[in-house]
């Protein structure tokens, strides 16, 4: 037990900074019932854009920063599916099974360009995701759309910057099949639809592609030895974190009610990093428990710290808290990472 | 073994797109000249800060911004005392340089401990450091720091306000020398001060230091083994870096006249590593002569796009997404091109 | 009078292997000392300790006393051993390919103008570079080079950069303790001619001189003593008087120990593998266009000293480092890399890294076992590409039973077995393969006396049951005498001869020294 703790010191100073805080809510007299729908519902609308790091992890090719690549194929999933006038549930189902083709090639291509920087993925994969996002900018404001709620109004040019879903499919998943035991509501669809991400997962790491995968992450020259292309295995394991990540942001949107365009999605991997990170994930040895927990404890101070900021200190530092906590985590990570040192001081 | 010495073909591609942005944006030759003008003195020193870290190896600097946010507390704390006229640049200057080597010497210890990430690491590092800065000026000041100007107090009694004037300070030195020729006016005064900071960076690559710089981010290992202390030259890199973007930020604030104190310094990183690299610099190499090509070409397109874009499509929008696009995709472009040689 | 340098009981171990082993000499000043031995011996040890490229005496597994001077000397890093007088010339010369040769000389003490220094220090003291180029031009014509110092050191041949290492080390005023560490490795016979002046010179000046060089005749001209170490340890010190050639071989090789050789037949008719002008560039083990051809049905070994080329063919085989040249296996050209060609077409590599490249070292031994077996044969996985469990541990026990591997079940991560059971499991996922050839290099490395000799019946049963050619490279001369039928001996990137295994003694020892009889 008390290996455990010394293993994973981060990890238990987190769950008591959560601890602390949750016990200031009960002091501050806070409907506790609501904090935990809230918890449940953010759970599970994030929780999807924290597992498409995963496959990427585990192959070696590190913490996804080019996230908001699969971000925008989701983006342009959902825009197609309205423009093409699904509603409701089926408008989500359409959004899905379009992005796919383009989570596909944008992983692909993105793939490639990974494997010429193998090594120093990281900042590479950061502007990768950047330019990509702002070239996506000059599609959606030149963008060959007509859907009267997509568009501006007073004939205006291109998409809007925040479209509201509340007309087409927001909350057609975060509504189905919900139930109340006790008061607190669970989204039984939100639920389902994650832990099928989830068993996919599974099932795909004891395939054989997926321990190939698993082996080039955790040792390339063994796994290039035994007969595996590695270029390819990772580009593979790219373009399925890419497709996570697109079906990731739909359920976001729709759980959210908008969908937002333009520069919303450039930062959008710093969150799902600090999120794997804060559960102790980190390289290859990352599983899903480690995502679970990092979810779990995320969401927890997201939500926390923000009644507690307001009442003790000011609103406005509530975000700025979560961005301290955000980018601390991943910078720890890089840090306690990297042990060799070479060189004299 | 040596290689043989390719065309960096960046600067042309800038050249292209901000002479067809030009002539789509129709907008005065002398115009434009004059906003270059302004820019090479409030940008100029920024991006002079970026060459040493690339001559040391550790990339791009994206943590420049920590000298930048060290400029504005400088500044913050000269108006909160209310130090008037040249005293009150010196002091923020001052103050700023010190807050800098603190910070460069901390940024210095975290980069040689994850060498081979060093600019994923600064650009975290800015995150990092500009959400601290917020929380420092907007919850403590008030409280544990003892607000001495109720003009830059929030209303609310905590916190500094959105927006400070410098207009107290605004063309003290900016106007110590102008000359004024068809319209544009060229302070010459402020030209010499830029001038100077790239005498100097080009005087500290011809010292001892300047060369065991060199050596340590052309070979680190070479460099180690023959009795070079690499981890110190690394700080030692970051150190001159960050003062120096921080006297770059000095220069910018004083220039405009006024400040956003939350958020002045963001994308100081991105446009002035942009800038680097338009004029023709790469990861692995920078010179005075990038600094100063690249902020012109980069500065002309950042100017006509909008125009251009509002001619070309009926769009001004577009003009302003592709100046972004452009930022971000030529520090992409650099990045892959310059590893994919590496192999 | 007081010599320079005084060692005394001077150890590094790594874990429990001792690098150096107890080692005490005491050096005169002016001295030109010669270290011989192999890459193994423990010389490249001693001179790293001395550079203080190892780190001082804090770091783990140094022991020992050095009284430089008769001051205690145990230098933490570089920079302190320069300062102290110790100058290293490295064997890869540690050059910055854009400065030119005068920057390259002069780096870390570049001549100032003195005005700058004054006011900035010596640090920010702008450098005057006329001084030092014709400091570098000085030095240029001592050394009877015909180069400009204002030439880029990336485009010099090997020879040439290793001059400006030495002129850098040596212009150094302060220069007390010169190592030297195979210097002459990369020079034609007339540039070692000029280096060797340039020893006696310093020398003559004082200067106490550490020559490590696998070129014997080099070190009996100039040394004035010559100190042979092998496996870490110091075998004998020879007296001018002493100096033959004979008599340093015998001292770096030892006694090949063997149990009786094996009964060589050779009847092998057919070649199974063959490399033509095949060259490897692997740092360290360099291989020069070799022409080998290894017979069916055979067991092959490769040998030679660490660093002489042995580890490369099969590295360069295996796509690890680039080469050129050709390879053919049953007649057919192989692409080097190509792995899952090479591995269709029966040839199987198992590196000498073992720990490094041979195994999953946190998955199971059934995972290890069966890893090559399910990615390229899909034999044991199902359908829909599912490997299948039950079979997999199946045939894991199978082999953990043949091959007698002590562990608690095949669902035991491998990195709690011994070396040589690891061994076992490496070689079991390769017996399951059924290969045709096995490329295996260092079989006994890191593994305990009594498993050695299991693991190579069990290489020896492989192929005599299984009819599988077998290719060793391994620095375990006594070892391969026992299996092998031939044996290549590698030296200085090219194979000097190739031995059956019932070769003289005598045979072997010269020809690992690159002496002809």
């Amino acid at each position: 037990m008390i290996k455990t703790i010394k293993n994973n010191i981060p990890q238990f100073l987190i769950i008591i900074f959560a601890a602390v805080l949750f016990i200031t809510t009960l002091f501050l007299g806070m409907n506790t019932k609501d904090l935990v729908n809230d918890l449940v519902t953010r759970i599970f609308m994030n929780g999807l854009l924290a597992l498409s790091l995963l496959p990427m992890l585990r192959s070696g090719a590190g913490i996804n920063f080019g996230l908001p690549i699969g971000a925008v194929a989701g983006l342009i999933g959902m825009v197609i599916s309205i423009e093409l006038g699904f509603k409701n549930f089926s408008g989500f189902i359409a959004a899905i099974v379009i992005l796919i083709p383009f989570a596909y090639l944008f992983g692909y291509l993105y793939g490639k360009l990974l494997n010429i920087v193998r090594g120093n993925e990281e900042i590479a994969a950061t502007f990768a995701g950047f330019s990509f996002v702002s070239l996506m900018c000059l599609f959606w404001a030149a963008a060959p759309f007509s859907h009267p709620q997509m568009m501006w109004p007073i004939g205006g040019k291109g998409l809007r910057p925040v479209i509201g879903l509340k007309n087409f499919f927001g909350r057609s998943l975060t509504g189905l099949w919900n139930f109340s035991p006790w008061g607190i509501n669970i989204p039984l669809g939100l639920i389902l639809l994650f832990s099928f991400f989830v068993i996919i997962f599974i099932i795909y790491s004891h395939s054989r592609r997926g321990i190939a995968m698993h082996a080039a992450g955790k040792n390339e020259i063994f796994t290039t030895l035994s007969g595996i292309d590695v270029d390819k295995v990772k580009i593979e394991s790219v373009i399925y974190s890419t497709i996570l990540a697109a079906a990731g942001i739909c359920i976001y949107a729709q759980s959210y009610g908008f969908l937002e365009l333009y520069e919303a999605p450039l930062m959008m991997a710093f969150p799902a990093a600090s999120a794997i990170l804060i559960g102790g994930g980190n390289g290859t040895k990352t599983t899903i428990a480690h995502v679970f927990l990092g979810i779990l404890l995320y969401q927890s101070i997201y939500l926390l710290s923000t009644p507690v900021a307001n009442a003790i200190l000011i609103p406005e530092t509530t975000e700025i808290l979560r961005m301290i906590i955000s980018n601390g985590i991943i910078l720890y990570a890089l840090f306690s990472g990297s042990k060799v040192k070479y060189g004299t001081d | 073994m040596e290689q043989i010495k390719k065309v960096n073909p960046v600067p042309f591609f800038f050249i292209i797109l901000s002479i067809a942005g030009w002539y789509f944006s129709k907008m005065s030759i002398y115009f434009i000249a004059g906003e270059v003008i302004t820019r090479l003195i409030r940008d100029g020193v920024l991006v002079l800060a970026l060459i040493i870290p690339i001559a040391a190896g550790m990339g791009l600097n994206f943590a420049i911004v920590i000298g930048a946010i060290a400029a504005q507390t400088g500044w913050l704390i000269v108006l909160n005392y209310r130090i008037p006229g040249y005293g009150g640049i010196l002091a923020a200057a001052g103050a700023g340089a010190v807050i800098s080597i603190a910070a460069g010497w901390l940024i210095g210890k975290f980069l040689n401990r994850v060498r081979g990430k060093e600019m994923i690491s600064t650009m975290l590092i800015g995150f990092l450091g500009t959400s601290i800065y917020q929380l420092v000026f907007l919850a403590l000041y008030g409280t544990i720091i003892k607000c001495r100007n109720p003009e830059i107090l929030l209303s609310r009694g905590i916190g500094v306000r959105n927006m400070v004037d410098l207009e107290p300070y605004r063309n003290t030195i900016d106007t110590l020398w102008n000359i004024n020729t068809r319209g544009i006016n060229i302070p010459v005064f402020m030209i010499l001060i830029v001038s100077l900071f790239a005498a100097a960076i080009k005087y500290i690559m011809r010292t001892r230091l300047g060369k065991k710089i060199q050596a340590t981010g052309n070979s680190p290992e070479s460099a180690s083994r023959i009795g070079l202390r690499t981890d110190r030259i690394r700080i030692t890199a970051i150190i001159i870096s960050t003062v120096i973007a921080c006297f770059g930020q000095i220069i910018f604030l004083q220039n405009i006249g006024m400040m956003n104190v939350y958020t002045a310094h963001m994308n100081t990183d991105i446009f002035s590593c942009a800038a680097l690299l338009a004029g023709g610099a790469t990861i692995r190499e920078a010179k005075i002569r990038h600094a100063f090509a690249g902020i012109i070409l980069f500065h002309t397109l950042f100017i006509v796009s909008p125009q251009a874009g509002q001619n070309i499509f009926n769009n001004a929008a577009l003009g302003e997404y592709f100046r972004s696009f452009i930022a971000y995709g030529s520090i992409a472009f650099a990045l892959f091109f310059n590893m994919k040689r590496e192999k | 009078m007081n010599p320079a340098l005084e060692i005394r009981n001077l150890s590094r171990f790594y874990g429990t292997i001792p690098a150096l082993n107890n080692f005490s000499l005491n050096f005169g000043k002016g001295e030109v000392v010669g270290i011989a031995g192999s890459n193994g011996s423990g010389k490249t040890t001693l001179l790293n300790i001395l550079s203080g490229d190892a780190g001082g005496k804090k770091t783990s597994g140094i022991s020992g006393e050095i009284l430089f001077n008769s001051k205690p000397y145990f230098p933490a890093d570089t920079s302190y051993a320069l300062s102290s007088g110790v100058g290293l010339v490295h064997q890869e010369a540690s050059l910055i390919p854009p400065f030119t040769i005068a920057e390259n000389i002069a780096l870390g003490r570049e001549k100032t103008y003195s005005v700058t220094e004054n006011i900035f220090g010596k640090e920010l003291a702008l450098i005057d570079e006329k001084s030092d180029i014709s400091d570098a031009q000085t030095l240029i014509n001592e050394f009877r080079l015909n180069i400009s110092p204002s030439i880029r050191s990336g485009s010099l041949s090997i020879s040439t950069r290793q001059f400006i290492e030495i002129m850098r080390v040596i212009s150094r005023p302060e220069l007390k303790l010169l190592l030297l560490d195979e210097p002459t490795s990369a020079m034609n016979d007339y540039d070692a001619l000029i280096l060797i002046d340039k020893i006696r010179e310093l020398s003559a000046l004082g200067v106490t001189v550490i020559f490590v060089s696998h070129r014997l005749d080099e070190l009996i001209s100039v040394c004035d003593r010559i100190a042979v170490l092998r496996n870490g340890e110091l075998q004998r010190v020879f007296k001018r008087s002493e100096f033959s050639k004979p008599g340093l071989i015998f001292a770096m090789t030892g006694k090949i120990h063997s149990l009786p050789v094996k009964n060589v037949k050779n009847n092998f008719k057919d070649p199974v593998l063959k490399f033509s002008n095949f060259s490897v560039s692997m740092p360290g083990e360099e291989l020069n266009k070799i022409d080998l051809e290894i017979m069916d049905g055979e067991i092959f070994g490769l040998t030679g000293y660490s660093g002489h080329g042995r580890l490369a063919p099969g590295n360069g085989l295996a796509g690890l480092y680039p080469s050129s040249g050709e390879i053919f296996f049953k007649g057919k050209k192989i692409i080097p890399g190509k792995i899952d060609r090479i591995i269709k077409e029966g040839l199987l590599f198992l590196s000498e890294e073992r720990l490094a490249n041979a195994l999953l070292l946190e998955n199971s031994i059934r995972d290890n076992m069966l890893f090559t077996a399910i990615q390229v044969n899909k034999k044991y996985c199902g359908r829909f590409g599912f490997p299948l469990r039950k079979k997999c541990g199946n045939t894991a026990d199978e082999y953990i039973e043949k091959l007698e591997i002590k562990c608690e079940s095949h669902s035991q991560p491998v990195n709690q077995l011994s070396g040589g059971n690891q061994q076992k499991v490496c070689i079991a996922r390769m017996m399951i393969m059924e290969p045709e050839l096995l490329f295996i290099a260092e079989p006994t490395r890191g593994i305990d006396v009594g498993t050695k000799s299991v693991i190579l019946e069990l290489l020896q049963k492989i192929n005599s049951v299984e009819k599988t050619t077998v290719v060793i490279s391994s620095g375990e001369l006594d070892e391969l005498r026992q299996i092998c039928s031939r044996i290549a001996v590698f030296y200085d990137g090219e194979i000097f001869k190739v031995l059956n295994a019932d070769a003289s003694e005598k045979e072997f020892a010269y020809a690992l020294a690159g002496e002809n009889l």
